[in-house]
């Protein structure tokens, strides 16, 4: 099983933007928060559920954390066990993509949203983002199972 | 790529699982904030964490109608034709499954646990939703790999 240099590529930037940036938050919060990765008012008391619900995504990304490793390892192997990892991470970035902007929306409808204004277009492109690699992802893998 | 007996017991075990699920999700879109949603969702006679819960819970659904359960559907129809592409979206919908609870196991496992009790919590409160995503993930690409059983 052959994956294309450029797949592996995106899948790697799309990994870091990701997990590893949720690794940061579990590891070294007051980093990931100074570094602007955290919404300032999600520390409030008020979004206590918020925040709560931020780490326990946090430790969910941990998965694809650990899936985006082995995929690429073992898609550079030529292994097809990668397939199983890739499907993992790309199934969980369609999924994580309408979970995390209906709740925004939601949030913000209301007044409830901890994000910052300034920050609420980079929060949707990047959301955005994901989805769409992960369609592509999906597709792309899906090709890889038939060959 | 036909389906067995194991595809016929995963696609089984994932309605049994899912179905309320969906249900449950169903009636937050249609009911958002009524007692029989929250009876559904959150426990008979509670009520929501916060105001943030109740619209995190109803992102949750939105997501789960969005993706979730077209992914589950499509992926049952296409095993059960015996299809590739069936495969891979039944492999999805376990994707989804596994990573969906594991947040519940950090948010939701300190209210529910204690009340429902272990066998009922690793049962269809949650465990189910686990070990179907699992099997399913895993059955998937197993099939796809040309394994066939």
């Amino acid at each position: 099983m052959e994956v294309s240099t450029w797949f592996i590529v995106v899948f790697v930037l799309a990994w870091l933007a990701g997990s590893a940036t949720q690794v940061l938050f579990l590891v070294a919060p007051k980093l990931h928060h100074s570094l602007g990765m955290t919404e300032a008012n999600a520390l409030k008391p008020e979004f206590k559920w918020f925040l709560l619900d931020e780490k326990a995504i946090a430790f969910a990304d941990m998965t694809y954390f650990i899936s985006g490793i082995a995929f690429v390892w073992l898609a550079l192997l030529g292994n097809k066990t990668a397939l199983i990892f890739g499907l993992y991470s790309c199934a969980c970035y369609v999924y994580i993509a309408p979970l995390a902007i209906s709740r925004w929306l939601l949030l913000a409808k209301h007044d409830l949203s901890p994000l910052p204004r300034r920050q609420v277009a980079i929060y949707y492109t990047y959301m955005v983002l994901f989805f769409i690699f992960g369609l592509y992802g999906l597709f792309y893998l899906w090709g890889l199972a038939q060959a | 790529m036909q389906p067995t007996i194991i595809t016929w017991a995963l696609v089984i075990f994932g309605f049994i699982t899912l179905l309320p699920l969906f249900w449950a999700q169903f009636s937050i879109l249609y009911r958002p904030d009524s007692q029989q949603t929250r009876n559904l969702l959150i426990g008979e006679g509670e009520d929501w964490r916060d105001k943030t819960h109740f619209r995190m819970s109803l992102g949750a659904a939105w997501a789960d109608w969005l993706f979730f359960a077209p992914v589950f559907l499509i992926g049952n129809i296409g095993v059960l034709l015996g299809h590739t592409w069936g495969y891979m979206f039944f492999g999805a919908a376990g994707a989804c499954s596994l990573y969906i609870n594991i947040i519940l196991w950090f948010t939701e496992k300190e209210y529910v646990y204690p009340t429902r009790g272990p066998l009922k919590y690793f049962s269809y409160y949650w465990g189910f939703f686990m070990y179907w995503g699992a099997l399913a993930l895993t059955y998937s690409i197993v099939r796809i790999s040309g394994f066939a059983f």
